[in-house]
């Protein structure tokens, strides 16, 4: 048992060492230390042509029809402002004033629906941008060789940057 | 400024209702054959639109004969007509003038005439339209020439063909006023 022992410890220590040496190589083969000369770019690429006609046909919709609902808001409340009364009016029930009667309950309903599918295309339109939000992409830059100074004299100074090749 | 008044206009209409007329309770007379807004009736008494608990049954009240007539002067009187075969005769001695009636009744009962009769029982006169009156009520107006020494027979009848509102209305309230007109 004892032996057994000692042959394991001594394993141990062996594996141990050599995991050490490797370690203390220095040369990363997995590219796990951030390279100090890369460069790091987000870029986010824009909506397809037809992501873009697909919102802006949503919201043109929407703008269109809570257009037309208040059109039709107007004229029903034109129509029931003309013939509302508490008091005693004086004027004779006709069949002109159930013609506005009328027109105030018909206009209605139809400024309510015009709102109803108004709002839905609106939703639709938020839905719409929120699903096609692209996504932001990092791209990591990492230079082949030593980035080039780069000096341009101009008219009373100089432009300087600096150039990567990849 | 223009884009705030827009959005005032836009608050202002109330955008979730609001559109629907609110007519109270005798704002409107009734019209042609009891016409009513919607939920309100005729009232018969008043010729007003009201709420069905408010109706009460027809009644008349007559009023005084009307006062014999002279070259010149003028009479007027109330009464009812109850159904749609019912008559109001007046008795007016002629005499070398205009013999001129108007009848005002409300609109909303069934529609009233005049017809004037000579002392043989032709027919001379018929009444035609003329004007609106006060209240809900309507007019018609005859106009004949008369002679002395033949009395006129004016007679106050449901305006032909009958429009009794379907049945609901077969009767009318009136105010007459004759006069004999000389020129």
């Amino acid at each position: 048992m004892s032996w057994l022992a000692t042959r394991a410890l001594a394993a141990t220590v062996a594996v141990a060492a050599l995991a050490s040496g490797v370690r203390a190589d220095g040369t990363d083969y997995f590219h796990a230390t951030p390279d100090p000369r890369a460069v790091k770019l987000s870029t986010t690429p824009p909506r397809t042509g037809r992501q873009r006609l697909l919102i802006g046909g949503f919201a043109l919709g929407a703008a269109a029809a809570i257009g037309v609902g208040v059109a039709f808001n107007l004229d029903s409340r034109s129509a029931a402002d003309a013939v509302s009364a508490r008091q005693n009016t004086g004027r004779i029930w006709s069949s002109d004033y159930q013609a506005d009667y009328d027109r105030a309950g018909r206009s209605g309903i139809i400024a309510g629906v015009c709102y109803g599918a108004g709002g839905l295309l609106l939703i639709g339109a938020l839905v719409a941008y929120w699903r096609t939000q692209p996504e932001a992409h990092e791209i990591d830059l990492r230079p082949g060789k030593a980035p080039t100074a780069l000096v341009v004299p101009t008219r009373g100074g100089a432009v300087v940057g600096a150039g990567w090749s990849f | 400024m223009r884009a705030r008044g827009w959005l005032g206009a836009v608050l202002a209409t109330g955008l979730f209702g609001g559109c629907t007329p609110e007519i109270g309770s005798e704002a409107y007379f009734c019209g042609e054959g009891g016409l009513c807004p919607p939920d309100l009736v005729c009232e018969p008494n008043q010729n007003l639109c009201v709420i069905p608990e408010s109706v009460e049954p027809f009644a008349c009240t007559a009023g005084t004969p009307p006062a014999a007539l002279v070259c010149g002067s003028n009479t007027s009187t109330t009464d009812c007509i109850g159904d749609p075969g019912a008559h109001v005769h007046y008795a007016i001695p002629g005499c070398a003038a205009k013999l001129q009636a108007k009848l005002l009744f409300p609109i909303g009962l069934m529609p009233l005439a005049i017809t004037v009769r000579d002392g043989a029982g032709e027919v001379v006169g018929t009444s035609v339209p003329c004007g609106d009156g006060s209240g809900g009520r309507t007019a018609v107006c005859v106009d004949v020439p008369a002679m002395s020494g033949v009395t006129y027979d004016i007679d106050i009848s449901a305006a032909m063909p009958v429009s009794d509102c379907d049945g609901t209305c077969p009767y009318n309230r009136f105010a007459l006023s004759i006069g004999l007109v000389t020129s």
